[in-house]
């Protein structure tokens, strides 16, 4: 059936086209009647208007009127809409490729490969090289300004006919390839030939935070992506100011002109909508983001960000959980947004954000009316879901005088429907474009379900047709036996039906007359028989996806923040807490004090002392037995971080670690539950200089800009040995190269300082011809090291490289901050302390590699009493919840005292940090950041009862267990639901009417 | 006699002046008798003797009790006061590559536990074992003395062995040559669990992932064709590979299986009964091995629990599930001992002591790594426990051994030699301290 339905389309294409040309003829015209009367239908206008009895003339593919008892001209094709309805056709905003020819990757499309062994990438091996030199374009592949799309449309008939199919009259295709992919068009689904489908050109200028294919390894992770984004922005900016003769940049020229349009921006997940909105914020523009389906996950960060927002259908199929143990590796997460996913959008349009809908991001096509429809079901408005497929997309895109609604002049793209298009059982029948029907279902095809005496020759049989409308299914019954091997077969007017009975071959062929059917049948012997099937009532036999679509919604499970497990229904609050009686470990000079009470008020410690006496609403917590220390601060880290390296060059300060935190990784509450209340997340350590890192307070549950410390220094990351070296085909190979390109960088950022300095002070009358300097985050960022806003953070392992590095900040006016995992420190610590340098080291890892041959677990102990400010790290997510336990191994290897021993995870961190006066140590004033231990903190044995972070308590031992029973029945809530449902189908034809 | 002195000398210096570090001197047999008195004996089979003393001689243990209660007249001992110290049996390292991997990572030439293909079972890791790793006498002083070195890969790795940490070459090493066939069986699935945290790369290898109807396959004729091939007594072709696999069906090696999916695990120990394994353990048993927790008491299998100190498998995992499967296996019933991933591998210890306050008492998380890890790797007549018969493999801590902040290994003894508990960190450390000191 469907491949009669394709083949009817291919004849419609062919033959009809209503559509301007201006090539020459060839051949003999076929110029078809253009002119369609709409009679007596119910018409949806647009989203908040519906006529009924209504007429429609269409004429040369535009609305030529609309009103009641129009009078057609001469010539028009009638259809009569008798109790039908039509609305205005569904606008994409969003068709990715479509009309684009795919091209073939350019570029392995996996960056990390040059980096891996070639065990990893499966043989593979890639090479990191300079791409050809690119034509007078922007230097980076992945910035794709200048491409226009009507250069390369081709309207694929194949892809035109999923959308018609879908209900849409019109799309806005681009190419989605690259970070900026250039300008889209609006474009009819229609057939014809590219002239007469595009409908308007450059209706937006599109953008993504994925890579996609490139050419250049750059950027190869999201922040290496954002920072592209953003340094395309400035140098436009700096384009702008050149005098003429001086540069000629294609990229840059498009980039600016495309300004003006729509800024259309893909994201894959709630987190990245606030990143792209980050990056408009910073250049005044304000993003139009297509958005991953999450959005209900973070509705009020969204909210607040304020974009309009462009939304996918693409629920996802329901886990595979019939073997227990199978579904054991179902995760939480998955289970949610199961659930929750086909509520997303009731919520957005519940919290008043602008959106339009689109079918991107679904696996099939087809399957876009049934998820639309069970969005509807689970809540929103029709005439929301309406909006945002007409209205909403036609103004997003400046287009809504031309398509969106059923007016005068208009285009006429329009559906032709049984009814409310968004109940599960109504039949679109033929979806109009550019004035061109396109049929799916016959508007002429009974429906001829129900049940029948159907009489053969002079045996009396029980017929019921069931199933879909268009391809109806047969039972046959006699004397309540049924017929075997019966088929029903329905060609519009005539049908044929065969079976086997006693042995003999029924062939039986007909036509509709009227309710009934009838005709004429062949039997084995050839003697022929007359037939007819008496319409008795409509009961048909249940259909299983009759029943699937009449199951209630379940009863959807809470949205909980961060959308992991152990994440909450409601964000823990600030309290005022009295610790009373508790061993205090102040990590001042008072050391540990005994049967000390502790007082927190409005997140601070406001109290140290013996027998305190509080007012009333302040939570008093028997502390006796037990231990309170400041919160562990993990020096570095990399939890929290979607990404790790921009690998894709060698130099890459210009990356912040700030643009990707990921508020929802599960290290943030495992920390807590190891008593870790702030952290170091870097950039890895496979670039020279890799990145800006951020510091976060384990506030779970908050946003990622809410969990940054306020008023942080900056950190660049610094990085020596193997791991910079490691790829055979990017400098620097040796640690000779290593000091070179490093030593390069910061000559550079001081020539570029010079440079801005002399522009500074320069008259604005003798700016006039002059070229400005350019804005370049890169050398930005080693600027903020040389002005001392920011500070060296250098991943260090052999002494030899640890006495290059500071020597080579010294050359330049610096310090090291602080010489991270430095194995070898105790080689060189009275260089150390005459540089003023801090050590950030592990505790007991080594072996792991060959430049920690003679890494030991004295090190920090040897720094220590050389008198090096030194501090013990994780660098890892599992060890960071035990740095308790690392700080204690110092008491064993090297002797340290055990109040000595505690600061190397609390008061010297923060100190390394630049936040000495705010955090890490029992201190008045200081930020109540506290971990409560079972036991002497410094054991194995202790846990951490109770961590709190600003005064609110985000783990507790008892509170964790309630969480983890919750999280289980949930997920076997979820689970039981997802059984009871039958497997999922997607339907290509939506369910149909009873009559 | 002078000669003996002149080379002591010589070797004592050589200790002190080297400029490259090395192990130090292997610790000769047991001459005199020796009586360790005053100390807290932990037996190592759950008990403690307050104030006990332990009498070992020619490397046996003669005699364990409360110290009133032994009444070996001491002439002719060495008698050493442990009065106030603890007293354990030597700490057992099972599932490790100490000896095959001197290097972690970067440096390819320096591990030898991985053997090219899938079918390696007569691999032998014995005889690649270096008994001069530096890394060795590091972990020796924090109580580790015994070491199950594997071959690594997939499906039939190798052949491991256990071995004494204080050797000339790996003959004298050996302890339990050949104990084991190791097997890693198929994945079904491709899922790696957690969401990347961060550190490394996130491009997980899912090798194995869709071809594991042909590995089982592949295991399946491979296990046949040896019970075919052992049934003959004298085979006119020898093959190596069969050859090694024989003793798991007459009970003289055990096949430790790794698996770290629920169907995955009931598979490969069902695999294991077809075929006859007599001795089955599973290796690296995580919370997917919990999920099969009756199975595994049903068929009386032990289990070498992953690493402690590993974050849970999945987003619903109990925030601290690593740290209590110890226990909660331990209350099923179930024979459990430790693993430790890691390579600073003298941590051991530690990741038992992690146990002790999710659920386990202190002498039980005490035999996670001694006498529970000895009946795993068949070593359980000669050493896991102090008792009278077995080999004297004793450590002296001055506390707690499972407490990091009060380890602090004084005396190691395998088979009663007296162990030198230097190392190379401890060199390193003796060498910069003279170099900040000669500054003074």
């Amino acid at each position: 059936m469907r491949k009669t339905l394709c083949f009817i389309l291919l004849l419609f294409s062919i033959q009809i086209h209503a559509q301007q040309d201006n090539a020459p003829v060839v051949g003999v015209s076929d110029k078809r009647v253009d002119v369609y009367g709409l009679k007596n239908a119910r018409v949806v206008v647009d989203y908040q208007t519906t006529l009924e009895n209504t007429d429609i003339l269409i004429s040369n593919g535009r609305i030529e009127s609309i009103g009641s008892n129009l009078s057609f001209p001469k010539g028009t094709i009638i259809y009569d809409l008798t109790g039908k309805t039509v609305y205005p056709s569904f606008i994409d905003v969003y068709a990715g490729n479509y009309g684009i020819k795919t091209q073939t990757p350019t570029a392995d499309l996996n960056p990390y490969a040059a980096f891996m062994n070639p065990a990893q990438t499966g043989g593979r091996s890639a090479a990191i090289s300079t791409p050809e030199p690119r034509i007078a374009d922007y230097w980076n592949d992945g910035i794709n300004a200048s491409f226009d799309i009507s250069s390369e449309f081709i309207p694929d008939t194949k892809v035109a006919a999923e959308y018609r199919q879908a209900g849409f009259g019109a799309v806005v295709a681009f190419k989605a390839d690259g970070i900026a992919r250039g300008t889209s068009a609006l474009v009819s689904t229609g057939d014809g030939k590219a002239n007469s489908v595009i409908l308007k050109n450059k209706t937006s200028a599109n953008y993504s935070i994925s890579r996609s294919r490139s050419a250049d390894l750059y950027p190869a992770a999201q922040f290496g992506i954002i920072a592209l984004l953003r340094q395309v922005n400035y140098d436009a900016q700096w384009y702008k100011q050149l005098p003429p003769g001086y540069f000629h940049d294609d990229g840059l020229e498009a980039y600016t002109a495309n300004l003006t349009l729509p800024q259309i921006f893909e994201v894959t997940n709630k987190l990245e909508i606030m990143r792209a909105d980050k990056i408009g914020k910073e250049f005044g523009i304000n993003y139009i983001i297509k958005g991953g389906g999450d959005e209900y996950q973070a509705l009020n960060d969204i909210k607040k960000a304020g974009n309009k927002l462009i939304i996918p259908l693409n629920f996802p199929e329901a886990p595979d959980v019939k073997d227990p143990y199978d579904a054991a590796s179902v995760l939480y997460t998955t289970l949610k947004h199961y659930e929750l996913a086909p509520s997303n959008l009731s919520r957005v349009s519940g919290a008043g954000l602008t959106f339009a809908i689109t079918s991107s991001d679904l696996k099939q096509r087809s399957s876009f009316l049934a998820n639309l429809r069970k969005a509807v079901k689970y809540g929103l408005p029709e005439a929301e879901a309406l909006k945002a497929l007409t209205y909403t997309p036609s103004s997003m895109i400046g287009a809504s005088d031309l398509v969106g609604a059923i007016k005068k002049n208009m285009i006429a793209n329009l559906l032709i429907t049984s009814g409310n298009i968004f109940s599960e059982d109504c039949i679109v029948y033929e979806n109009f474009v550019q004035g061109v029907p396109y049929r799916f279902i016959d508007l002429r095809i009974k429906d001829l379900r129900g049940t029948y005496n159907l009489k053969v020759d002079t045996t009396r049989y029980k017929m019921i047709l069931s199933g879909t409308f268009d391809k109806p299914t047969i039972k046959l019954t006699i004397d309540s036996t049924e017929v075997r091997g019966a088929t029903f077969i329905l060609d519009k007017d005539l049908v044929s039906i065969s079976f086997d009975r006693s042995r003999q071959k029924f062939r039986l062929s007909g036509y509709v007359n009227a309710k009934d059917i009838e005709g004429r049948g062949q039997l084995d012997n050839g003697k022929w028989v007359t037939w007819k099937a008496t319409y008795t009532s409509n009961a048909t036999e249940p259909d299983s996806r009759q029943r699937r679509s009449t199951l209630p919604i379940p009863e959807l499970g809470k949205v909980v923040y961060p959308f992991t497990a152990y994440g909450w229904t409601e964000l823990p609050k600030q309290e005022d807490v009295l610790f009373k009686n508790a061993t205090v470990w102040t990590s001042e000079k008072e050391g540990k004090l005994l049967n000390t009470d502790v007082l927190v008020q409005k997140g601070k410690i406001s109290k140290i002392g013996k027998n305190l006496t509080t007012a009333d609403g302040i939570r008093i917590i028997d502390a006796t037995g037990m231990h309170l220390t400041p919160g562990i601060i993990d020096e570095h880290s990399h939890i929290a971080m979607d990404g790790s390296n921009e690998m894709g060059q060698a130099i890459t300060s210009e990356v912040r670690v700030g643009d990707i935190v990921d508020p929802e990784d599960q290290s943030i509450y495992r920390q807590l539950a190891g008593g870790v209340t702030l952290s170091h997340i870097l950039h890895g350590s496979a670039n020279p200089i890799g990145g800006q890192s951020i510091l976060i307070k384990q506030r779970w549950g908050h946003n990622a800009e809410e969990l940054k410390v306020e008023n942080q220094v900056g950190f660049l990351k610094h990085a020596l040995g193997e791991n910079v070296k490691r790829s055979t085909s990017r400098y620097p190979n040796t640690r000779m190269g290593t000091e070179q390109i490093i030593r390069d960088a910061y000559q550079r950022a001081v020539d570029y300082n010079n440079q801005w300095k002399a522009w500074n002070v320069m008259k604005p009358a003798d700016r006039i011809g002059k070229i400005p300097p350019r804005r370049d985050l890169e050398l930005d960022a080693i600027v903020d090291v040389l002005e001392k806003r920011s500070f060296i953070e250098c991943h260090t392992y052999v002494q030899s490289e640890g006495t290059m590095i500071m020597n080579l900040a010294k050359d330049f006016g610096v310090k090291v901050n602080s010489l991270i995992h430095f194995n070898e420190g105790y080689k060189i610590a009275d260089q150390i302390v005459e540089h003023g340098a801090a050590a950030s080291v592990f505790s007991d890892w080594w072996d792991y590699k060959y430049e920690v041959y003679e890494g030991i677990a004295y090190n920090a102990a040897m720094l220590i009493n050389q008198g090096v400010l030194t501090c013990i790290h994780s660098d890892d997510a599992e060890m960071g919840r035990r740095l308790n336990q690392e700080a204690a191994k110092t008491m064993k290897y090297g002797g340290i005292s055990e109040t000595e021993a505690l600061k190397l995870v609390t008061i010297n961190p923060a100190i390394m940090l630049h936040l000495g006066d705010r955090t890490g140590s029992i201190k008045v004033g200081k930020d109540a950041d506290l971990v409560l231990w079972t036991d002497y903190p410094l054991s194995i044995y202790a846990r951490a009862s109770k961590t709190m972070v600003d005064g609110t308590f985000y783990f507790d031992e008892k509170l964790d267990a309630t969480m983890k029973e919750q999280i289980d029945s949930e997920r076997n809530r979820i689970i039981a639901n997802i059984l009871r449902e039958a497997p999922v189908t997607s339907s290509t034809i939506p369910n149909f009417p009873r009559r | 006699m002078n000669n003996k002195i002149y080379i002591s000398v010589i070797l004592i210096l050589a200790c002190i002046f080297q400029v490259r570090s090395q192990s130090p001197v292997v610790a000769p047999a047991q001459k005199k008798p020796v009586m360790l008195v005053g100390g807290t004996i932990h037996t190592g089979t759950g008990d403690v003797i307050e104030n006990g003393t332990i009498v070992f001689t020619e490397g046996k243990i003669t005699a364990v009790g409360k110290t009133s209660d032994i009444k070996t007249d001491k002439t002719g001992y060495e008698v050493i006061d442990v009065t106030g110290k603890q007293i354990y049996p030597g700490l057992i390292f099972p599932n490790t590559s100490i000896g095959l991997v001197e290097i972690g990572s970067g440096v390819e030439v320096a591990t030898d536990n991985r053997e090219i293909g899938d079918l390696n079972p007569n691999v032998r890791a014995i005889v690649a074992y270096n008994t001069d790793s530096h890394v060795i006498p590091v972990i020796r002083s924090n109580g580790i003395l015994f070491a199950q070195i594997v071959p690594t890969g997939t499906l039939l790795p190798g052949t491991s062995s256990v071995v004494q940490l204080d050797a000339w070459n790996w003959e004298d090493a050996a302890y339990k040559i050949d104990n084991g066939i190791q097997l890693g069986w198929p994945r079904k699935s491709s899922f790696g669990g957690r969401r990347g945290g961060g550190g490394d790369f996130t491009m997980a290898a899912t090798a194995g992932t869709g071809t594991y109807d042909k590995n089982v396959e592949s295991l399946e004729k491979i296990f046949s064709d040896a019970i075919a091939y052992a049934a003959v007594d004298k085979p006119e072709e020898v093959n190596l590979r069969l050859e090694s696999l024989k003793g798991l069906f007459d009970g003289t090696k055990t096949l430790f299986i790794s698996s770290t999916e629920p169907k995955g695990i009931i598979a490969a120990i069902s695999f294991g009964k077809r075929y006859g394994v007599k001795k089955m353990v599973l290796v690296g048993a995580d919370e997917s091995a919990w999920a099969v927790k009756d199975f595994l008491k049903e068929n009386n299998i032990p289990v070498l629990l992953s690493d402690p100190l590993s974050v849970p498998k999945y987003d619903y995992s109990d925030t601290r599930l690593p740290f209590k499967l110890a226990a909660m296996f331990k209350k099923e019933g179930i024979l459990v001992g430790l693993t430790y991933s890691k390579q600073a591998y003298g941590n051991l210890p530690f990741a038992a002591g992690q146990t002790v306050s999710y659920g386990l008492s202190k002498e039980e998380a005490l035999q996670t790594v001694t006498l529970n890890s000895a009946k795993i790797l068949g070593i359980d007549d000669k050493t896991g426990s102090l008792e009278v018969g077995k080999d004297a493999n004793i450590v002296v801590s001055t506390g707690d051994i499972l407490d990091m902040a009060t380890n602090n290994i004084e005396y190691a003894f395998i088979t009663g030699r007296n162990i030198n508990l230097d190392n190379k960190h401890k060199q390193l450390y003796r060498r910069f301290q003279a170099k900040y000191e000669n500054a003074k």
